[in-house]
């Protein structure tokens, strides 16, 4: 190369320096303060490009009739919302609102992120008997309320009716009857001694709690004692919970290994393929299978079996206020809206569980044949522990209930395990 | 060449984006690791706590073990066999673009759909794609759970590793080993030499900077980079076999919220890191001589 003389090349150095420094302060000072008299309430969500357009249009609604307040919605893949957000609470740029999984609520709740709400709430006449106590609960931590559910979920049971037909048994509704049909769904078809139709399936995932939770809850079980001061995992009704699901893929061999099944396709493609006879799952299989091209009429769903007691789980999404929020009235006030029946009647259009008891029991959702089973079934729906460590926890519970699964680990000693590593984190 | 100063003030722009947005974060970072690090409100400063967590806890020294089996092989595997496919790649066959060009695809698509794809792939029930073709030529009696167990999960991510990798290292092989004068090859040709010597003795010698480099990337990748399809796939399951240094660090820095202990994870495994590719690029990069 040439070599280079002189001041050109500092002055091609300086100008640009000179040039990326000012732009930036021209950025950052030239942007003229706007005076606020319309409060922007950004929210942001993990809602599907149809749920958000839905969200969009009520909300529109809502800016009508409050022209002072507009709502800005911000789509997050679930993926990314954790990195996001917690870069945003660092940076103090947390939004106003967040559509968040109800599992996060009670963490940030105790890490001083959420704003209280029971004084909105009494002020606007809302009481949290108003809501499924399911989804409620999640929202709560340490008799504080830090957010209202917004939509809810829950697992039921989910059968092959052809499968069922061919086997001659009818849909299960105890543990008995649902050991004894997982039996004769399991079918070696062509007789070479490998099994080729499976009667259950365990679906493998990071979520231990999601799988394991309504096993425990039918048994009469938990995973922490009422004060959430001790894990009770390893308790009689925790053993015969772990006991029935490990016999199932050891003893019975009804059911594989969730290991084995893995996370895609999975289940889905079991049931889709004719594979599996009976799994348990959310409202969102109906998609998965319909994009399988699975046969869905003759796919239905019913309530899970019932152990000592019925149970399932909740899933969902509560609505949070962020302590950084410069707006928590106006915030307050979307957020009112939001958990109302209006607002809750038309996101169950697009297929969002109501929270808000009045708005279930319309007609509307409670009659439909498919949301009326996830409605009846989320009475006897609970929550995951509402514990700022629950994911540790449901890390924990997951790591032992794939090595019980398994057989490395035997059940007592998996619970054991669990209960004595759950303890540590309180 | 330009003289020191002119130098230095030509890459002052970038020297200054990289401090204000890798040196910086990464300085901030050890920070965080000294810290019980919160979000919101005080975090107590808490020394080296962290670290001895890190010396004490089992599941840290599994996913150490793990990483550094995957490296052993994935490095190799994607240095040898992109050595391997350059090689062929300079010698004059037909369809040698095509070829170049399916070696690099992998390179190209994104990690999240190469991952769903090979579980897809290596799906453990009998409908899963090599399954059902290993089942129905009789070549396994039973599916083969390529995911879902402990002995072979590991090897289905090193496989998957290799295979996306490996259009990587082949093109800057490739890319070096054209500047290798033609003429060289020619007369080694005429002096009676076969494909093996001229690699052996021309090519390789010729680009030995080169795989200094590459291999040092390499491990790079494999040391700290082992997440995505993990993240994806396994999530370090089944049974804690497929759990890497990056996954670890990940379920504690962001799922649990640890982030002081995430981050000493990080610094904890970093000068293990630079030592290797310090040795590596010391003993493996010579000057090449014609």
């Amino acid at each position: 190369m040439k070599e280079m003389r002189g001041v050109a090349p500092i002055a091609i150095a300086a100008v640009i320096i000179v040039a990326v420094i000012a732009a930036v302060a021209a950025y950052v000072y030239l942007t003229p303060p706007v005076e606020e008299e319309v409060a922007t309430i950004k929210l942001w969500h993990t809602y599907s490009p149809h749920e958000e357009n839905t969200a969009r249009v009520l909300l529109d609604e809502f800016e009508a009739e409050n022209p002072n307040i507009k709502v800005t919605l911000e789509a997050i893949p679930y993926g990314e919302m954790r990195t996001k957000l917690m870069t945003a609470i660092a940076a103090g740029m947390a939004p106003d609102l967040l559509r968040m999984d109800i599992v996060w609520a009670p963490e940030y709740a105790d890490m001083g992120a959420l704003l209280e709400i029971s004084d909105y709430m009494a002020a606007a006449g809302i009481s949290s008997d108003d809501f499924y106590s399911g989804p409620f609960s999640t929202c709560v931590w340490k008799d504080n309320v830090y957010g209202l559910p917004l939509d809810t979920n829950t697992r039921v049971l989910i059968y092959r009716t052809d499968l069922l037909q061919e086997a001659g048994v009818s849909v299960p509704t105890t543990w008995d009857e649902f050991l004894n049909a997982a039996k004769a769904l399991t079918k070696d078809k062509d007789g070479d001694g490998v099994t080729d139709q499976w009667g259950f399936a365990i679906q493998d995932g990071l979520v231990g709690t999601w799988q394991f939770g309504p096993f425990l809850w039918q048994a009469g079980g938990d995973v922490l004692n009422s004060e959430m001061t001790e894990a009770i995992i390893n308790n009689e009704a925790g053993y015969n919970a772990l006991k029935f699901l490990v016999d199932l893929v050891q003893v019975h061999k009804v059911a594989q290994e969730p290991v084995i099944i893995g996370g895609w396709p999975g289940q889905w493609g079991m049931m889709a393929a004719g594979e599996v006879a009976m799994m348990h799952d959310g409202p969102w299989f109906k998609g998965i299978l319909e994009g399988m091209d699975a046969p869905m009429e003759d796919i239905e769903i019913a309530l899970k079996p019932k152990g000592v007691q019925e149970a399932s789980v909740v899933g969902g999404e509560d609505l949070v206020i962020f302590t950084q929020s410069k707006h928590p009235d106006a915030a307050w006030k979307v957020m009112e809206y939001m958990t109302s029946e209006e607002f809750q009647l038309g996101m169950s259009e697009v297929g969002q569980i109501p929270t808000l008891i009045a708005a279930g029991e319309d007609p509307s959702v409670a009659g439909d044949p498919f949301w009326g089973v996830f409605i009846q079934q989320l009475e006897t729906a609970r929550a995951r522990p509402v514990h700022p460590k629950y994911s540790e926890m449901d890390e924990i519970i997951h790591r032992h209930l794939d090595a019980a699964l398994a057989g490395v680990e035997g059940v007592q000693e998996a619970l054991d395990a669990m209960a004595a590593e759950i303890n540590e984190l309180l | 060449m330009l003289k020191g100063r002119t130098n230095f003030l030509f890459i002052l722009p970038t020297l200054i984006l990289f401090g204000i947005f890798t040196l910086g974060p990464a300085l901030w970072g050890f920070n965080i690791s000294l810290h019980d690090y919160k979000l919101v409100g005080e975090s107590p400063f808490i020394g080296f706590q962290n670290y001895g967590r890190v010396i004490g806890d089992p599941f840290f020294w599994n996913a150490f073990k793990n990483t550094i089996i995957f490296a052993l092989v994935v490095i190799p595997g994607q240095v040898i066999l992109g050595l391997f496919f350059a090689f062929l790649l300079t010698e004059k066959i037909k369809g040698r673009g095509i070829f170049r060009t399916i070696y690099f695809i992998p390179v190209l698509t994104s990690w999240a759909i190469v991952s769903l794809v090979w579980m897809w792939i290596f799906a453990g029930t009998r409908s899963g794609l090599i399954n059902s073709v290993l089942w129905t030529t009789g070549v396994i009696a039973e599916p083969i759970p390529w995911l879902g167990s402990a002995s072979t999960a590991m090897l289905t991510l090193m496989l998957l590793w290799i295979w996306k990798g490996l259009g990587w290292s082949m093109l800057i092989f490739l890319a070096a080993m054209q500047a290798i004068p033609e003429s060289i090859y020619e007369s080694a040709k005429i002096d009676g030499a076969g494909w093996w010597r001229r690699f052996r003795y021309i090519s390789l010698p010729s680009i030995a900077p080169t795989i200094a480099i590459v291999t040092a990337l390499v491990t790079g990748g494999a040391l700290i980079g082992s997440f995505t399809p993990f993240y994806i796939m396994t999530k370090g399951g089944p049974l804690g076999s497929t759990e890497t240094i990056a996954t670890y660090m990940y379920k504690h820095g962001v799922q649990f919220m640890n982030l002081g202990y995430g981050a000493a994870i990080v610094y904890f495994v970093l000068p293990i890191c630079l030592l290797i590719a310090f040795i590596q690029i010391r003993s493996l990069s010579r000057e090449a001589k014609f």
